[in-house]
Parts: structure tokens; C-alpha cells; sequence
């Protein structure tokens, strides 16, 4: 059967499970930018919770499918539809041959996920099926989804309907708080406790904030880096490295977002409120614990989802 | 500054600077499976563990078992050639480096074709790889404003090293020549066709082989 994409949006592209152990090879681990709210549509359709679905940027999205097929969609909230008549974010939907699923523009938060019951057939490289933008490879043809795109699926039909439960309904918020473990080679306390914005960048490869009092170098010799670092150039804007960001770089690093809220990285739109709360590596890994333990009992694995 | 003990980076990050052994001792834990991720810049290791499996304190203690490699380097790998263009074409900014150091295209030419250079390490894009080992002579700086679009293959000069974009995206590099080569290949293992530690050198070739083997 096939998913046909009606209106692909701003950014829809194939993301799911990252791909680990290729940094020094300058490949970044890329996948959903949100894995939980990825890991969170796929349990309600019974799928690995790496599985690969869609990830829909801020405009929404429109899809047709041509079989009965089960989907689900988390994330950014947003106004989701089969054939005009509203449906929820985070149940089990049941579409039939021919229905339209609209998904709206996301209202709070950056992406929209889609799960679809089985499997997307596209081809896993190097480990994975997610989409690596900035090598086009992975993913439907190593791009972003095109209106008039058909996406088969080996679908099969999950037992059950399920809700996630309410406690554990991630929403994106507009005023984000993350958890962040200062570097030890470059502390500044004007990143933490400071009221600042999300700037007008904000795609896989990172975030930028609004300008701290505080100016960083460039010109330091490159050095590895990874999701969630948070670096300071020289323009003194802080720059949240996401999952898609370059495996190396040249400036003043500030401090990490924690495991635990890494995630929420991939939520933040321009405009967004954000602050930095200051924890050290045991406090992060409680944090990241006690999360692990609240998503546990519903997301066997759920480690997969928070990363 | 050899401070050579592990340190976290952050909750979930370790790092060590080891001077120039980082690279082998980078090979050496990536060898063992036990991390998620280990890479290494010019002469620090990181190394992504995974905090579901453990925490900082037992990271660095696992780490600390580690032997550090004694030398810094394994016996040398015959050096990589790369056929390069310089062929003004596929070679946007050279005319304008040769202006700015003085040289003529064939003495440039000569100059960044007569010894080995050394990868660095990869970064930027999958398999872009920092090359060491620039004739000090041939030093320029970055475009003031990145180019939007540059081509796969491209060859440029930043400072003292030279870059290969595998692929088409921005980059600020002063292209000089063009290589046939892919540098970066999702079938072949490893993917990248270069690595860190990598001997290679730059041999010319003309326009009509540049075409011919791409």
C-alpha cells in the first residue's frame, strides 16, 4: 500500500532511529528531532519506538492513503483532521481507503510526528532509514518530502487503540526551561538563569538565541561536538547544536543541554522563550533517571526515546 | 596543556587530551564497542557513553583502564593519491589566490603538489576531511562571505590546511581544484575514504580527465 503526500510543507522528512558511531567519519547521528514525541506515536501503532515515520516542520502537512492504515501523531500541537472532521493527537487512528489526513500548523513547538503502523519501505543506510539532509542520503531519495511523493508501506494492523496517558502527553512549550551541564573548560554564568529568546534560526542543525552580554572567540582550533552543546561565536548569539549539527566545531562552547532534555531541542521555534537551568553530571543523570522511570512503564525501552 | 586524565565534558560526555596520540587512542576505544560514539579533534579524545547504562563516575572510571597509546603513530600507510584539477573551471578562487600570494597558476600548482599532507580529522560534512600539511607559502584566508553553493569534489584552502567537500552544499573555502574522487560513499566500508592520521597527496590532472573519470 502507499502513503501518497498531498502537501509535503515546509520540511516533512523520513526520521526515525540515529545513527551512532560515525562521528569521526564527520556523519552526524540525525534522526528525529524529537525522539520521544517520535517513540510516542510509534507505541500507538505498535511499532519499534525507533521506528521511522514522518517528521513535519511548523507548516503542517497533507497526506491520502490508498489501503486501511493505522497512523498516529504527537509532537508540536497542531489541528489534525481525516476528511475535514477533527481527530486527536496521541490515539490510534484508523484511516480507510481514500481518507485525506490533514495535519495543521504546529501551534506550540517546531514538529509534528506521524507514525504509520509497520514499516515505511525505504532502504536502511548505514544503519538507518532516517534522512541525512546535509549528505542526501537515507530516507525517500535523501531529501525532504515533495508534494505528489508516494511512500509505500508494508502496513499491518495493530491490535488495540490505544491513548497515550495524559501524564505523559509531551507538549512542546513556548517558554522552555533545559537542563544544561556547563563545560568544564568554559563556564559563563550569563547563559544560565538569563531570559532568552529563540532567534530566527532554528532547523535540525541547531537553534540560535538571542545575544548574551558575553562574546565568544571564533578561531579556536575545530574540536569534536556534539547534540545539545551549546556554543557561543563571536556575534555573542548563542548557537544549540541539534541533532543534525556538524560533528565539529571552532567556538567558545558554553555548556551541554543534559540527556534528559536534549529532546526538546527539536521543539524550540523562533519567537519561543528559553532558559538554562545549571546542573551538574549527577544531577543530570537523576534528572535523566527519574524521566526514564516516568516513560518506563509505557515506552519499554524508552531510553531509545530520550537521547 | 597535557592534563592527561579523563574529564566530563558533560553528564554524558568524557574527553582527555592526549596530545598527538589522540588519534590512536581514539582507533583503540572505538575498537572495543563499548561507547556510542568516540571521536577525537586535533589532540583531545571525546567519548559519548550512554547514560542509561552508566553514569559519569563509572565512565571515567572504565575510561581510566584504558591503556594510552605510547606512540603516536602506527607505522605509516602508503599516502593516498588525490587527483585534483586545477584547471581555472573547476577552479573558482584560484586566479584570485594566485593574485593575492603571488605566484603564478603553475608554481601554485607545483607548490601544493610537491610533498604529502596529513588528514587532521573529518568534520563539517560527512566524510569533509581537514588536511594538514599546506607549503606555509600557500596560506590564505576564508571567503568573507561563504559561497551558497559549492561543488562536490571541490578542493579548498583555509588557513594552513586544505578541504574536499564529498558533497554539493555552502562552504567559505578558497576552491582551488576539483577532485573526481568520492570521498564519501554509503556502500563502501568504511564510508569515508579518508580518515584521520592519512597520508595523501594532491596529483594534477587536466580538465578532460577530470571529466573522463568522474
Amino acid at each position: 500500500m502507499t502513503l501518497k503526500v498531498i502537501r509535503a510543507g515546509l520540511q516533512t522528512s523520513i526520521q526515525g532511529a540515529p545513527r551512532m558511531g560515525l562521528r569521526h567519519l564527520a556523519v552526524p547521528a540525525g534522526g528525529s528531532a524529537d525522539p520521544l514525541s517520535m517513540a510516542l506515536a510509534n507505541r500507538l501503532v505498535d511499532n519499534a519506538l525507533s521506528a521511522a515515520g514522518l517528521e513535519i516542520t511548523l507548516s503542517g502537512a497533507l497526506f491520502e492513503c490508498d489501503r486501511d492504515l493505522a497512523v498516529a501523531v504527537t509532537g508540536a500541537e497542531a489541528a489534525v483532521s481525516v476528511n475535514g472532521q477533527a481527530v486527536d493527537m496521541h490515539a490510534t487512528l484508523r484511516l480507510t481507503p481514500g481518507d485525506h489526513l490533514d495535519i495543521g500548523a504546529a501551534r506550540s513547538g517546531a514538529r509534528t510526528y506521524l507514525a504509520v503502523a509497520g514499516e515505511l519501505e525505504v532502504p536502511t543506510v548505514l544503519g538507518s532509514q532516517s534522512t541525512c539532509l546535509s549528505a542526501a542520503f537515507g530516507g525517500l531519495q535523501g531529501r525532504p518530502l515533495r508534494d505528489g511523493d508516494v511512500l509505500p508501506v508494508r502496513t499491518r494492523q495493530p491490535v488495540r487503540d490505544l491513548r497515550t496517558p495524559e501524564a505523559l502527553r509531551y507538549v512542546p512549550s513556548s517558554a522552555a526551561v533545559l537542563r544544561a551541564v556547563v563545560n568544564h573548560e568554559a563556564c559563563n554564568d550569563a547563559l544560565f538563569d538569563t531570559k532568552l529568546a529563540v532567534g530566527a534560526r532554528a532547523d535540525r542543525m541547531g537553534v540560535q538565541l538571542t545575544r548574551l552580554s558575553a562574546c565568544g572567540e571564533s578561531s579556536l582550533a575545530s574540536q569534536p561536538v556534539f547534540p545539545g552543546g551549546i556554543q557561543l561565536p563571536p556575534d555573542g548569539q548563542p548557537f544549540v547544536l541539534g541533532v543534525d549539527a556538524q560533528t565539529t566545531g571552532g567556538y567558545t562552547l558554553l555548556a551541554n543541554v543534559a540527556r534528559v532534555d536534549r529532546h526538546c531541542i527539536g521543539q524550540l521555534r523562533p519567537g519561543n522563550a528559553l532558559r538554562f537551568s545549571r546542573r551538574d553530571p549527577l544531577q543530570a543523570r537523576e534528572d535523566f533517571q527519574q524521566k526514564l522511570g516516568l516513560f518506563q512503564p509505557w515506552l519499554q525501552g524508552a531510553a531509545a526515546a530520550l537521547r | 596543556m597535557t592534563d592527561q586524565s579523563w574529564q566530563l565534558a558533560a553528564d554524558d560526555l568524557c574527553s582527555i587530551h592526549t596530545g598527538l596520540r589522540a588519534p590512536l587512542l581514539a582507533e583503540a576505544l572505538r575498537a572495543s564497542g563499548d561507547w556510542l560514539d568516540v571521536t577525537c579533534g586535533r589532540e583531545t579524545v571525546f567519548v559519548h557513553f550512554d547514560l542509561a547504562v552508566l553514569d559519569g563516575a563509572q565512565a571515567l572510571a572504565e575510561l581510566a583502564t584504558c591503556a594510552i597509546p605510547s606512540n603516536t603513530t602506527t607505522a605509516s600507510a602508503p599516502a593516498v593519491d588525490i587527483p585534483a584539477c586545477y584547471h581555472p573551471e573547476v577552479a573558482p578562487d584560484l586566479a584570485a589566490v594566485c593574485a593575492e600570494l603571488g605566484l603564478s597558476r603553475n608554481e601554485f600548482v607545483r607548490r601544493h603538489t610537491a610533498g604529502d599532507h596529513e588528514v587532521a580529522m573529518l568534520g563539517f560534512m560527512p566524510g569533509f576531511a581537514y588536511i594538514d600539511g599546506l607549503d606555509p607559502s600557500l596560506e590564505v584566508s576564508r571567503l568573507e562571505q561563504p559561497r551558497q553553493q559549492v561543488a562536490a569534489g571541490s578542493i579548498g584552502l583555509a588557513g594552513r590546511q586544505t578541504g574536499i567537500y564529498p558533497f554539493e552544499g555552502p562552504g567559505g573555502w578558497r576552491l582551488v581544484a576539483r577532485t573526481p574522487l568520492a570521498l564519501f560513499d554509503v556502500d563502501a566500508t568504511p564510508p569515508a575514504r579518508l580518515k584521520a592520521t592519512q597520508k595523501v597527496r594532491f596529483v594534477p590532472i587536466s580538465l578532460d580527465e577530470l571529466e573522463a573519470m568522474q
